[in-house]
């Protein structure tokens, strides 16, 4: 194990060394194999690493906090490296007997170290595949990432995810067309509004605030027509339960709107 | 000793529960240690570096309900401001204190009143208002009618939207990194719902701005023998546990929380002294009810220190206090008792916890007066049970309690004084001469308590970390 974590700092890893890394590495003891994966890290051979770094992710007892490590002495953050680093993770993503999480942990890895070439395998990726409680979390990556990425051409595809009964999809969802922007990403966010539950609601309306351009006159228009709403409703007698459910909505939205949208804004509007 | 009279049966019985009771424990410890060994070694090697760097570490919102902290809220604020965390926020709940502990929130930190938009999810006293700093975004003060710790938890809960809530008392004092240490086991394990860190004793150590400059034990007898106390219960004791997957108890002190399953559970219950051994069996039962994999962790590295009391009336009050809270809870969780539905915490730990830890005491005192009836009635005296009772009691429990001092030492070397260390081996002895069967005779109190009613907290004095600066 010493000898492993004292290789992590080395360029010495090739030949006999690498070999036997390579040996200890396919250990069934997860924390040799994950320090012997960590030490072949340090390998100027990227097939090696790539290898490496495949045979361990094939494994089931291995962590989220440990592939994020990894991945990171996979990457080096190398400038000079970084179609090859790009195009090893997209193949370890093709790779089927890796599970759906760890890929998640990916995709997200991707996003984060602004893998702009990946963006159409990413996209693919989302595209080919059926939402199911297996791939669940390969796609809430997925939307992330491409959110992050800033993949304009996804947003069809996240609109339908936001149909999912999935609240932490939704608000993913919601997040990603946030940072894709764009007037029609944010009106169809304001227009689906109603139909959620409160938390999603108030990301609707943080994220409306943040794209402060194109959001706040949304939200303001928000207000005004359906307060025009609210009141032409009380003025009926009879009101049917989803009736008033809709105007409980509708008023605690209305009240995050004046409440998140800077002080100035609501001030001026009135 | 030998007869199966009365006599016979009752001597047995009390033997045989200190028996069992220390068995338990010292088998607590030993687990404990191969366990806390493995995990700080694990640590050392899968680091959370990559964690940082990439935006896959959790929000957090650290929870504090102050009640009367005028004393010391401020240092307690600006050093939860200080933490070394990317993303969290400091949500204080003053819970309709008579003092100046708003006013002073206030002025110190620049409050400005603010409206914020949240679900109230759970229930809980009015919200007068809620301030927030112009100057310090992370931090959110809410002022509201008082409802008691578990009510301003509540409070806090509500308008927390981070994924973590990490509920503290307003006197305890983090380490900078803790958080950053707390949250790999809620990514390596994913269906963490809860999770508790060692609870320190901070009695004795030198202080500045309250950060630890030295670690010492306590300069007082009850504080030393609540350090002692402290390594084998809370620490090894709730490792042990935690490694038989069986944590009952995350102390109310410090313990982060998956903040949607506290509100499927529906918060904290603010009809209780005992909030937090309460949540976490609630916590059980709903997902052994619904048969959902989860856990339910205590961590040996983070760190929280406490002061403990270091006066004889405040230590019986809390002890008091905790007995009628692990009362109020066993009884409200009656239904999971000897039941397998609730897997092995209903069968195996809450029978544990109610034979044990909760009637022990009844036992305990009984058998040092029964072992007193004997030194002064003439002819009663019975040597081979004095010799049985003191080994298994008294001498046991010094073993107990020494091994976990030295488990103590071999594993996180807090103490590195050798004569810190020598207090300790020392009051491992001493907490068995009479401490331990005063504390018996305290939770017995506490019990009879809990039959009559008594819902009080108890007042408890403390002297300030501003005392210990050195």
């Amino acid at each position: 194990m010493k000898g492993c974590k004292y290789f992590k700092y080395t360029s010495a890893v090739k030949g006999r060394v690498a070999a036997r890394l390579i040996t200890i590495s396919k250990s069934t003891n997860l924390v040799v194999a994950y320090c012997a994966t960590k030490a072949l890290q340090a390998s100027e051979n990227l097939s090696i690493r790539q290898n490496g770094l495949i045979r361990f992710l094939k494994r089931d007892d291995v962590s989220d906090l440990m592939v994020n490590d990894l991945l990171h002495y996979f990457h080096r953050d190398n400038v000079a490296y970084y179609d090859e680093i790009g195009k090893s993770l997209k193949n370890i993503c093709y790779d089927e007997s890796i599970t759906a999480e760890k890929k998640k942990v990916i995709t997200l890895y991707m996003a984060d170290h602004n893998f702009f070439s990946q963006a159409d395998f990413l996209l693919n990726s989302l595209e080919k595949r059926e939402y199911n409680r297996a791939n669940a979390p390969v796609i809430t990556g997925l939307i992330e990432a491409l959110g992050r990425l800033h993949v304009k051409e996804a947003a069809p595809l996240i609109k339908e995810y936001l149909n999912t009964a999935e609240t932490s999809l939704q608000i993913t969802c919601v997040r990603a067309l946030g940072r894709l922007g764009g007037e029609e990403n944010l009106l169809f966010l304001l227009n689906s509004i109603l139909r959620f539950d409160f938390t999603v609601r108030k990301e609707i309306i943080k994220v409306l605030v943040n794209n402060s351009e194109a959001g706040i006159p949304l939200l303001l228009q928000f207000l005004d027509v359906n307060q025009k709403f609210v009141s032409y409703s009380r003025d009926q007698s009879e009101l049917t339960i989803e009736m008033e459910e809709l105007i409980r909505k509708i008023r605690s939205t209305a009240r995050g709107i004046r409440i998140l949208l800077p002080a100035k804004v609501v001030n001026s509007h009135g | 000793m030998d007869d199966w009279s009365i006599r016979g049966i009752a001597e047995w019985t009390i033997i045989g529960y200190f028996l069992i009771f220390n068995s338990t424990y010292l088998l607590l410890v030993i687990s404990a240690l191969v366990h806390v060994r493995k995990q700080l070694f694990h640590s050392d090697i899968v680091q959370s570096f990559g964690l940082f760097k990439t935006n896959f570490y959790r929000r957090i919102s650290i929870l504090v309900p102050a009640y009367n902290e005028s004393g010391n809220i401020i240092e307690s604020v600006e050093s939860l401001l200080k933490l070394h965390y990317p993303d969290y926020e400091v949500i204080v709940i003053n819970d309709g204190s008579s003092d100046a502990t708003m006013e002073q929130l206030i002025s110190h930190f620049d409050l400005q009143e603010t409206e914020l938009f949240y679900e109230e999810s759970v229930d809980h006293k009015t919200v007068r208002a809620i301030y927030k700093s112009p100057e310090l975004s992370p931090l959110t003060v809410i002022d509201k009618e008082n409802g008691g710790k578990a009510d301003a938890l509540n409070a806090g809960l509500n308008v927390s939207d981070s994924d973590l809530i990490c509920s503290i008392d307003a006197d305890s004092l983090l380490e900078v990194d803790v958080l950053q240490k707390l949250i790999r086991t809620f990514i390596q394990h994913k269906d963490t719902i809860a999770a508790g860190g060692i609870v320190r004793v901070v009695n004795g150590c030198k202080m500045k701005n309250r950060e630890i400059q030295q670690i010492h034990v306590p300069k007082s007898f009850l504080g030393r023998l609540q350090s002692v106390e402290y390594l084998r219960s809370f620490l090894f004791g709730r490792v042990g546990w935690d490694y038989l997957n069986s944590l009952l108890i995350v102390s109310g002190a410090f313990g982060i929380f998956k903040r949607t399953a506290v509100q499927e559970v529906g918060g904290y219950l603010p009809d209780t002294v005992g909030e937090d051994i309460e949540l976490i069996i609630r916590l059980h039962s709903h997902y052994q009810e619904r048969n959902t994999d989860y856990k339910i962790r205590f961590l040996p590295e983070p760190i929280c220190w406490t002061e403990v009391p270091d006066d004889y009336t405040s230590l019986k009050n809390q002890r008091n206090r905790w007995h009628r809270g692990l009362a109020d809870a066993i009884w409200r969780h009656r239904k999971m008792l000897f039941n397998p539905t609730y897997g092995y915490i209903g069968m195996f730990i809450l029978p544990f916890f109610l034979f044990f830890e909760l009637l022990g005491p009844i036992v305990r005192v009984g058998g040092y007066g029964y072992l007193a009836m004997q030194f002064f009635t003439p002819g009663a005296l019975d040597t081979s049970f004095v010799i049985l009772f003191l080994s298994a009691s008294i001498i046991y429990g010094m073993i107990v309690s020494l091994i976990s001092v030295l488990a103590e030492e071999l594993t996180f070397k807090t103490y590195s004084s050798y004569k810190d260390i020598l207090v300790l081996i020392l009051y491992s002895f001493l907490e068995n001469l009479g401490y331990r069967q005063v504390h018996a005779w305290w939770q017995l109190l506490g019990l009879f308590d809990f039959l009559k009613g008594k819902k009080s907290w108890g007042k408890i004095n403390r002297r300030g970390f501003k005392d210990n600066n050195a």
